[in-house]
């Protein structure tokens, strides 16, 4: 149970990736370890988390980390062809959809 | 890390012929961090190539292989869950178990189950978190 919801994870982090499912190799302690040092993950979490849980901990903080850079990306190429990229809520969105305002700033 | 004790049993010659069997209990903390991934891999690489501790001991529970045909593979992991000062490695740790002991193995088993238990659901990640 832990490795599929593992393995959904790095489907998650790598979409189109090459990996065959049914022979993952699992990670190694020094990949984790190096994954560690990267994330500034405190010594004391290293020694006291659950094997599972700092696993999670590390893709968490790696897909976070990747959605920030995709996010930056993104408004990089907005603002280079010149369009203001924003986010806008749910309410905002419904509004605009039914024709009931506008979403100028 | 949670605090249990092990069953230990051992047989020593008195050196006059007498077999004497000694029963204890020895303290050992569980310690189910990356430190016993490691441990895993250091001692018995064969396996740790193949799966990872924590997904040996699923397949194990999955597979309801906790009983005295597999014993030794189910210490296998365990020692490399467990710590304490009275075990320098994993041969003097194979040392402390008389398995030919019927009553004494069930209760092997029984503590091997529990600390298998044990790592499993310590873990906050479970399938309802994601």
């Amino acid at each position: 149970m832990h490795s599929r919801e593992l393995l959904r994870l790095y489907d998650k982090v790598y979409p189109n990736g090459n990996r065959n499912k049914n022979s993952i190799v699992p990670p190694r302690v020094i990949t984790i370890m190096q994954k560690c040092v990267e994330l500034k993950i405190q010594d004391c979490m290293i020694q006291r988390l659950h094997y599972t849980d700092l696993y999670v901990l590390i893709l968490s903080l790696d897909i976070a980390n990747i959605k920030t850079a995709l996010k930056r990306e993104r408004q990089a190429r907005a603002a280079n062809s010149n369009t203001d990229v924003r986010d806008i809520s749910g309410a905002e969105a419904v509004k605009f959809l039914q024709g009931g305002g506008s979403l100028a700033r | 890390m949670v605090k249990t004790k092990l069953p230990v049993q051992v047989k020593t010659d008195d050196g006059n012929g007498k077999i004497t069997t000694t029963a204890r209990d020895i303290d050992v903390a569980v310690d189910t961090s990356i430190f016993a991934e490691q441990r895993w891999e250091a001692n018995f690489p064969a396996q740790a190539a193949h799966e990872t501790l924590f997904a040996y001991i699923e397949r194990v529970q999955t597979d309801k292989l906790i009983d005295k045909a597999h014993i030794l593979s189910n210490l296998k992991a365990i020692f490399c869950f467990i710590e304490s000062d009275e075990i320098a490695d994993f041969k003097s740790f194979c040392q402390l178990f008389d398995l030919a002991d019927g009553e004494y193995l069930k209760r092997l088993t029984d503590k091997i189950e529990y600390i298998f238990n044990l790592v499993l659901n310590s873990s906050v990640a479970t399938s309802k978190n994601f």
